[in-house]
């Protein structure tokens, strides 16, 4: 919904004594431009005069409108439309105050004017001066000078206005009031059991603690005490128990009756032990008689045992002993013969080896023979293959040099060329006729003469004919001379006839060489190494072997050149070796069986030799024995001692017995353990005793101090303090909780409303502010703006974004208020005056597209910034 | 013959659970007991007091208990037989021989079983506890028990009577027909707090000073007549100052809460009366705040001791006290989150439910 204030008229009112309008403001931006001191401010003082001010109200503000030293009555009149429905207003103050409303619905006069006014803009019944807080949106909205810094918080009209038709909270503010007295009493009493800020204990809740832990510390220390207490009668029970049980003990006449008869004992036990050892004795005695009997017995038994079997032992030895020996004879015999076999054996292998000897040497001197003769007959090869080199050499070395021919060649070249030159130059007469000429003195035939040099035709009249020819002719002719000259001096250093001649001998010599390569071969195989002969590989060689072999007949001749028969002499050495293997072998185990028969024959006879001096041992030791003289009554003293010592182990037996029944150290151990146990008594009596006094005295002492009370009051105190710690906990929980829940709520609210502010704020600050997003506090201020480098207190910013924020906090409201239905224009006095070039221009942008929505008037001293301005250009005194 | 037959003195008794002026209020009546059976037995002329056990609160009292205790004693004319119980059991060394080293001739402790013969004729039985707990009957040796001459045999016993209010695991347990079977003329008890006859000559004669909320009436001895083949003559007599009350209301708005308030000041002396008082109901908002006004205003004040428990009086706001409360916006709001806690159940909710009351006892507070 649209204000839009179309005329203004005033009069009376401050400097403006006669009466000014100004007209044809439209429905965008207006921008009017006046210097200081112009009354910008006052027209602005005067329209809200005119909207806000009772016409009947005589306050001092009312007062201060009239022009200085004039008691007249200030008036304005204002045309406005509302949504397109036109209003005219009205008002004078002080002297016959008017009011009056015309609009669509009619004409209203005073106050009945006035509060139609108040309900169509929304705005507080005012009472002594202009309170921003109850005006209302316009309020919000015109901006007059002096507070165009201010970030101020709408005032409840306004909150009412944006909450009501946000949330339908038209209240939740408004009870604000009660809500902080609340608040602040919950925080007050919450403060007297926790800390503000951290909740930690405090106060009341603190002492409580306190106070239980202390009471815990008592009981514990009073428990402590009395279960010592406690423990120490225990001990004495117990204490007392034993001391009953010892002094019984003590007591007990058993343990004398029992002692008296144990030392009766001891003596009675004395007297077996004395006995014991008597019958010990003389039990021994008859022991060592019977027993040396005996052995007297068994010694006999033993020698006369030994004699009997050594007798039969040394029959056997001596049997065995003939036989052995005859196995020794036996084997001495073949010894021998196999001996003689074998010397016979190597005899005959001996000669079959020389004969083979002989026959393998003749062998080998006649293989010689032949093999010189062999060297003989390459030797004279030899001499005939060299002889046939040296031939061959002689015509291999006539060979011409390639040069040679090349020189013979390019000279027969050059002769031939002179000879065309001299031939084509020449100078050629033909002559016939039979008349002698002669040419150079000779006849000149008939025919076609060719002269190369002068010559002189003598004519048969004797006339001669000088014939030059041309004179270079005598150049090549001497060419030609030369040529030929060196053609003839060269085939003589070579010495041929001719070229032809030359070339022929020159194949020749070329064939010759390669014969003589084939000669060279013939006798380097011819002269090849003979390892037999020790001839080593080489012409020279062969000829030393047969220059150095001795002259003489030939040893061929000696045994008349015949082969040996090698393989039956071959044969027969063989023979004989397998002959003579066979002879050693027969000859060894010959020898082999001699040697066990002459070593069994050697055990034999010492056994043999054993046995006899065991028989004869036996038979000494026999006659020893039988010689003694208790040998002669043996056969009767020995059953008689044997009675004897029966008798003397009974006795000992029960002397034994005796002793054992009265153990004299087990009674003394039994007396010493009475003893003992009624020392131990005693000692135990003392100590119980003693011990008994200590703990009386304990319990004397300490019982006396009501330890039992105490810690029965103690355990109280302790189940008191933590009850009253349990409840105060409860209170302080439950304050907790409730102040919680009262941030909670408050923050809600705000949030509920906060929330649409911030975001259309936002949309404009962040034109200006790129990448900041405003704060609202919950009272609907702008706190702080949020920068990624993190929250900035308005107060902090500079002058110029303040007063940007100022602005567009202003617009975001006007906006939210429009769309809410609420009359709204934007009315700025000399906004912006901090703001650098470009947050202005930004500014005025910004300005003109909200002017699209709804009316604002900017009234400005800087004509120059506000030149480019698009809108509506007014000015204040042309309206006069 | 007559005398007085009490028990149960419990001297010493620490009462930590109230706040220090009523504990010693507490402590000294216990003292002023002592003092109110001696009167009792001048002014019926009794000559002997009979104290069935737990004379003391505990084997161990302060000794200061002990001196006050037999100065209170020695002030009257007649003799004190004083029974170990199992609070003050007797053993060596122990509490009774500290008030044997202190007592005069007027006071007799009974801390074995020899009978003893109280005056020509009258033979007292005691049964002396020597542990705090005993399993076997410690009045089993009565049945058997010599008495020569006797014209009368009083017994003297503390414990529970078996199959009465104990069970039968209980420690220091007293035959029913005791008296019967011993041949007694009377069978004096003590342990059981109130006053008590379990059949005409087996008496107990609970607490002279009430010490906890368990009875209305208050402490009282017994005045016992015994003569040769008679039934005894037992008569309550009133020793005790306070009473202590345990009430449980359940109440629907403040109105009927003051009406029981008014009827029980109206039967009682409030100033030493101790009340314990459950609150139970479901009560609007308003009157809950109400009557925390009437507790903590004048109730507190006018009586001796106030113990409230009232963890099951739900104070539920009407829909009034939330409409009221919705014109204050964010109060309201807070109202409505902590209505909502409170419903939710689980362990929050007592707390949101005592936080919506302390809000709404604000609210009211501060509207006032």
């Amino acid at each position: 919904m649209g204000l839009v204030l179309n005329r203004i008229a005033i009069e009376n009112f401050r400097k403006f004594r006669d009466r000014q309008e100004i007209t044809g403001l439209t429905d965008g931006l207006n921008v009017i431009v006046e210097p200081n001191e112009t009354g910008k401010s006052t027209l602005m003082e005067a329209v809200r005069a005119a909207l806000f001010l009772r016409h009947g109200s005589k306050t001092q503000l009312i007062k201060s409108f009239q022009p200085y030293g004039d008691a007249v009555a200030p008036q304005v009149e204002l045309d406005f439309t509302i949504d397109g429905a036109p209003y005219r207003l009205v008002k004078r103050f002080l002297s016959r105050p008017v009011a009056e409303l015309e609009g669509p619905d009619g004409r209203q006069h005073g106050d009945a004017a006035e509060e139609a006014l108040q309900s169509l803009l929304g705005f507080e019944k005012q009472s002594s001066g202009l309170d921003s807080t109850s005006l209302g949106t316009l309020g919000l909205l015109w901006v007059p000078q002096t507070e165009g810094l201010d970030l101020v918080p709408p005032g409840d009209k306004v909150r009412e206005g944006i909450g009501g038709a946000l949330e339908g909270q038209a209240d939740a503010l408004l009870g604000s009031a009660m809500f902080d007295r609340v608040r602040d009493r919950i925080e007050a009493e919450y403060t007297r059991f926790r800390t503000a800020r951290a909740g930690s204990s405090t106060g009341e809740l603190k002492q409580a603690e306190a106070r239980l832990e202390e009471a815990e510390a008592a009981l514990k220390e009073a428990q402590q005490r009395e279960s010592a207490l406690e423990a120490a009668y225990a001990e004495l029970e117990q204490a007392r128990g034993q001391l009953a049980l010892v002094a019984g003990e003590l007591a007990d006449p058993g343990d004398m009756e029992q002692r008296e008869k144990l030392a009766g004992d001891l003596e009675l036990a004395r007297g077996a032990a004395q006995r014991l050892e008597t019958e010990q004795a003389r039990h021994a005695g008859a022991a060592a008689r019977v027993e040396k009997l005996e052995d007297l017995h068994r010694r006999h038994d033993q020698a006369r045992r030994l004699v009997t079997e050594s007798e039969a032992e040394l029959k056997r030895r001596k049997a065995d002993h003939a036989i052995l020996a005859d196995g020794l004879a036996n084997a001495r015999r073949k010894a021998a013969e196999t001996g003689a076999a074998l010397d016979e054996c190597r005899r005959a292998r001996n000669e079959a080896r020389k004969a083979l000897d002989a026959a393998q040497k003749q062998e080998a001197r006649r293989r010689e023979r032949a093999d010189i003769e062999r060297a003989r007959q390459r030797h004279a090869g030899l001499l005939k293959l060299e002889e046939q080199r040296a031939q061959f050499a002689r015509i291999a070395r006539t060979a011409v040099p390639a040069s040679a021919f090349t020189d013979l060649e390019r000279i027969e070249a050059a002769i031939d060329q002179e000879r065309a030159v001299l031939q084509a130059g020449g100078v050629r007469i033909a002559f016939s006729g039979s008349a002698n000429v002669t040419l150079d003195g000779e006849n000149l035939a008939e025919g076609e003469t060719t002269l190369t040099r002068e010559a002189r035709i003598a004519l048969a009249d004797g006339s001669e004919i000088r014939i030059h020819p041309p004179a270079n002719l005598a150049g090549a002719e001497y060419r030609l001379e030369d040529a030929r000259a060196r053609h003839a001096a060269l085939l003589e250093e070579l010495q041929a006839g001719s070229l032809a001649e030359l070339r022929s001998r020159d194949r020749a010599a070329r064939d010759a060489a390669v014969e003589l390569q084939g000669i060279g071969k013939q006798i380097e195989a011819l002269t090849a190494a003979d390892e037999t002969l020790g001839i080593a590989a080489g012409a020279e060689a062969l000829k030393l072997f047969i220059a150095e072999l001795p002259e003489g007949a030939d040893p061929a001749e000696e045994d008349g050149g015949k082969t040996p028969p090698l393989p039956e002499l071959q044969q027969a050495l063989e023979e004989s070796e397998t002959a003579l293997a066979r002879a050693e072998e027969f000859n060894q185990s010959a020898l082999d069986e001699l040697r066990t028969a002459e070593k069994d024959e050697m055990a034999g006879s010492v056994r043999t030799s054993q046995a006899e001096g065991e028989f004869a041992r036996g038979q000494r030791d026999l006659a020893e024995i039988e010689a003694l003289a208790e040998f002669a009554t043996l056969a009767d003293d020995l059953p008689e001692a044997r009675a004897d010592l029966a008798r003397k182990a009974a006795a000992l037996e029960e002397a034994r017995r005796n002793a054992a029944a009265l153990d004299a150290d087990a009674i003394r151990r039994r007396m010493e353990m009475l003893d003992r146990r009624r020392e131990g008594a005693a000692r135990r009596k003392a100590e119980l005793d003693q011990e008994i006094a200590r703990l009386e005295t304990r319990i004397e002492t300490e019982g006396g101090r009501g330890l039992a009370e105490r810690t029965a009051t103690a355990r109280d105190e302790q189940a008191a303090a933590a009850a009253a710690l349990a409840r105060m906990t409860d209170e302080a929980e439950t304050l907790a909780l409730l102040r919680d829940v009262l941030g909670e709520a408050r923050e809600e609210v705000s949030r509920s409303m906060v929330g649409p502010v911030a975001e259309r704020a936002r949309r404009y600050t962040q034109r200006i502010l790129p990448g900041c997003d405003p704060i609202f506090g919950s009272d609907l201020g702008m706190a702080a703006i949020r920068r990624a480098s993190g929250e900035e207190d308005c107060n902090l910013l500079s002058q110029g974004t303040q007063e940007q924020l100022a602005v567009l906090s202003r617009l975001a409201f006007a906006e939210l208020l429009r769309e809410e239905g609420r009359p709204v224009s934007l009315m700025l006095d000399d906004p912006l005056v901090y703001s650098d070039d470009v947050r202005l221009d930004a500014m005025i942008d910004l300005l003109e597209e909200a002017s699209r929505d709804m009316q604002i008037i900017v009234l400005t001293c800087r004509e120059r910034a506000f030149r480019a301005a698009p809108g509506k250009r007014l000015r204040l005194l042309d309206a006069v | 013959m007559r005398f007085i037959h009490t028990a149960d003195w419990q001297l010493g008794k620490p009462f930590g659970g109230f706040d220090a002026e009523t504990r010693n209020a507490l402590t000294e009546a216990r003292f002023d007991a002592i003092d109110a059976v001696g009167k009792a037995a001048a002014a019926h002329n009794a000559q002997h007091v009979l104290v069935a056990g737990d004379v003391f609160d505990t084997e161990g009292p302060d000794e200061r208990t002990i001196v006050q205790a037999l100065a209170r004693m020695e002030r009257y004319a007649c003799k004190w037989w004083l029974l170990p119980g199992n609070h003050d059991f007797a053993r060596n060394g122990g509490l009774w021989d500290r008030v044997r080293k202190r007592a005069g001739g007027r006071v007799a402790v009974l801390a074995s079983h020899d009978p003893v013969e109280m005056e020509d004729g009258v033979w007292l039985l005691p049964a002396p506890l020597l542990h705090r707990h005993m399993v076997d009957d410690p009045t089993a040796a009565w049945d058997d028990m010599e008495t020569p001459g006797a014209r009368l045999r009083i017994g003297l016993a503390h414990g529970s009577i078996r199959d009465f209010g104990t069970s039968g695991e209980a420690p220091n347990l007293i035959a029913p027909d005791r008296a019967r079977r011993a041949r007694l003329d009377y069978l004096a008890l003590g342990d059981w707090h109130g006053h008590l006859g379990v059949d005409d000559r087996t008496w107990y004669s609970g607490t002279p000073e009430t010490d906890r909320f368990q009875r209305d009436e208050p402490g009282h001895c017994l005045q016992v007549e015994l003569a040769e083949g008679a039934a005894p003559r037992v008569t309550p007599v009133r020793t005790g100052r306070y009473q202590w009350l345990a009430r449980s209301w359940t109440v629907s708005d403040a109105a009927g809460f003051r009406a029981e308030c008014d009827r029980l000041l109206g039967d009682c002396t409030p100033s030493d009366t101790l009340l314990r008082l459950n609150l139970a109901g479901l009560v609007p908002l308003a009157d809950r705040v109400s009557m925390i006004g009437h507790i903590e205003d004048d109730l507190r004040h006018l009586l001796r001791h106030l113990e409230i428990r009232d963890g099951d009086l739900v104070a539920r706001p009407s829909e009034d006290d939330l409409a009221a409360l919705d014109a204050e916006g964010m109060l309201g709001r807070a109202a409505a989150i902590l209505k909502e806690r409170a419903e939710a159940g689980g362990s929050e909710s007592a707390l949101a439910r005592r936080a919506l009351e302390r809000l709404f006892v604000e609210i009211a507070r501060q509207g006032a």
